[in-house]
């Protein structure tokens, strides 16, 4: 590939120009450039429909792949979680968080404070601009969930070794091996200093107090919510953890 | 095949089809992220501080990139920090590509470092932010204009990954949608007609207090609940069609506003109804854009005249 230009002005030859560099460059260009382009493109493509192959299967299957391939499921969901269960699985009682205190040398007179409560009522305040409340309420609720699962595997371990015993037996028992045995009571710490400092924050005097708590369910059974107005002394109620008391 | 599938490039090599929208979202997206962390400012101590009287255990990202999980905690507001300055450039379109990548990477890390209270608002943004650092959303509202008239040479190849990208999150949204009503479809409470009555029982997700007496007229979530569990289920196709488009956006709109306005999910909304402007065209966009204006215009010349 060798050109030679001959430019001429007002028929006088002017200069003389090697096109050689210049011509091979742009041969280059034409060839090259679209190619790689190409490649970038089927390449990109490739991937996207790989990328989505996996995410349908993971997001379609989860359950399946968790127990069969945990790996890839745990390696997939690592920096994007693809986790569709909107309101998929409704719940059907209220959980709510209670802390009871009692007077250390009275211990007729108790004072019970509703934590799950007091989160909703300082979400509901400033919202949507309280992320402050809605991010520590949403701990709550996971570190109950967290408790509350820990407690079921403690009483279903009780109830191997005795079955003889009351349900609430057992409830008990297994919170007072929650709460205190490492290292299953990491949520529980984490519940339990949530639950402080709510009494922190509101100047609740924890002098010379004792400190209980208790994570109960709320049911509605379905043909009450069908009523006008429902009764919520018709709620059952079914306490799913409680604790011994405890010195602050 | 072959001819289809060098035809199908060629159609997403030769323009950015949704510049306008992606854009916007890269906007609006930045803005959220920027609110989420301003309003979150009093619990960061308590979130990722290493005084804090909650303790987590970091995610495994942590550990496979090899970042002691105990000075990010200590220097917390450093790494707070990084996350405002790489989503401020983002905003503002410096950095391009590598702005989008830096705010992903920043934000996976934030998160790596306290999942307890993540919530599926969260979850769509970090993915909407994996989206964006493969998309050319820097076409508009950027800061310093790109020169147009120098055509890169790999622009074909940068529309279609970018137009891939904008597709993503399309399919994305709609997989949200179809896999959230195929898990109802398998729950027996949605079956019933009762998975909706529970949802307005929920005390967590009760702003006020007239979402306990829906809880008590079948009349209304008996019919919602099975036109809710349809309506996610048909979303992700009939959204395709030009003809049922506007209907279903809005449909989803007043879900999503309901949604907003009395359950106290704010994240999860807002995101979602984010991604929806991808569903149009530029053009269809401008568009919609001049006739607004020429409303206003009109009302305006319309007052004066008067």
């Amino acid at each position: 590939m060798y050109t030679i230009g001959l430019c001429s002005y007002n028929g006088k030859l002017v200069y003389i120009e090697f096109f050689f560099i210049f011509d091979a460059m742009k041969l280059k260009n034409h060839l090259k450039i679209p190619n790689y382009n190409k490649v970038i493109s089927y390449v990109s493509l490739f991937a996207f429909c790989v990328f989505w192959v996996i995410t349908l299967l993971v997001s379609g299957m989860s359950k399946t792949l968790k127990k069969h391939s945990p790996r890839s499921h745990f390696y997939y969901n690592l920096a994007i979680r693809q986790n569709w269960h909107l309101f998929s699985n409704p719940s059907i009682y209220n959980k709510q968080v209670i802390i009871v205190l009692r007077q250390k040398y009275n211990l007729n007179k108790c004072d019970t404070f509703n934590i799950t409560q007091y989160y909703i009522e300082k979400r509901k305040q400033y919202a949507p601009f309280n992320n402050y409340y809605d991010n520590i309420d949403h701990i709550l609720f996971r570190t109950s969930y967290y408790v509350e699962s820990s407690n079921i595997e403690q009483v279903n371990l009780l109830k191997k070794q005795d079955s003889t015993k009351q349900n609430f037996w057992y409830i008990k028992q297994a919170s007072a091996i929650t709460s205190t045995k490492k290292p299953i009571n990491g949520h529980y710490n984490n519940l339990a200093n949530l639950c402080k400092e709510v009494l922190i924050n509101e100047n609740i005097n924890i002098k010379n107090t004792e400190y209980q708590l208790l994570i109960k369910n709320n049911y509605v059974p379905p043909y009450i919510l069908t009523k006008k107005e429902y009764d919520v002394d018709q709620e059952i109620v079914v306490p799913c953890f409680i604790t011994p008391f405890f010195s602050f | 095949m072959i001819k289809k599938l060098n035809l199908l490039i060629y159609q997403l090599q030769q323009e950015n089809k949704k510049a306008w929208s992606l854009a916007f979202i890269r906007v609006a997206l930045c803005i959220w992220f920027l609110k989420e962390l301003f309003f979150r400012y009093p619990a960061f101590e308590v979130l990722y501080g290493h005084n804090s009287y909650l303790k987590t255990k970091p995610e495994v990202l942590i550990k496979i990139l090899h970042l002691d999980f105990y000075w990010l905690q200590v220097h917390y507001k450093l790494v707070i920090a990084i996350c405002v300055l790489a989503t401020l450039l983002h905003l503002f379109g410096i950095a391009k590509n590598l702005g989008a990548i830096a705010m992903f990477f920043c934000y996976s890390i934030l998160r790596a470092m306290n999942t307890t209270f993540e919530n599926t608002g969260d979850e769509m943004c970090l993915i909407t932010a994996f989206y964006l650092c493969f998309a050319n959303s820097y076409q508009h509202f950027t800061l310093f204009k790109s020169n147009t008239s120098s055509y890169s040479k790999f622009q074909p190849a940068y529309n279609l990954i970018s137009n891939l990208a904008a597709y993503s999150m399309l399919l994305n949204l709609c997989l949200a949608y179809f896999y959230t009503g195929y898990f109802k479809l398998e729950n027996k409470l949605w079956l019933q007609g009762t998975g909706l009555q529970y949802s307005f029982y929920n005390e967590r997700f009760n702003a006020f207090a007239f979402s306990k007496v829906l809880a008590t007229k079948p009349w209304i979530y008996v019919p919602l609940n099975y036109g809710i569990m349809i309506f996610e289920l048909s979303l992700p196709f009939l959204i395709w069609f030009k003809k049922c488009r506007n209907v279903v956006v809005i449909l989803a709109l007043i879900m999503h506003t309901y949604i907003y306005c009395t359950m106290l999910i704010f994240g999860m909304t807002f995101t979602f109804l984010l991604q929806y402007p991808l569903f149009y065209s530029n053009t269809e966009l401008q568009n919609f854009y001049t006739k607004i204006k020429y409303i206003m215009f009109y009302k305006k010349t319309k007052t004066l005249t008067q």
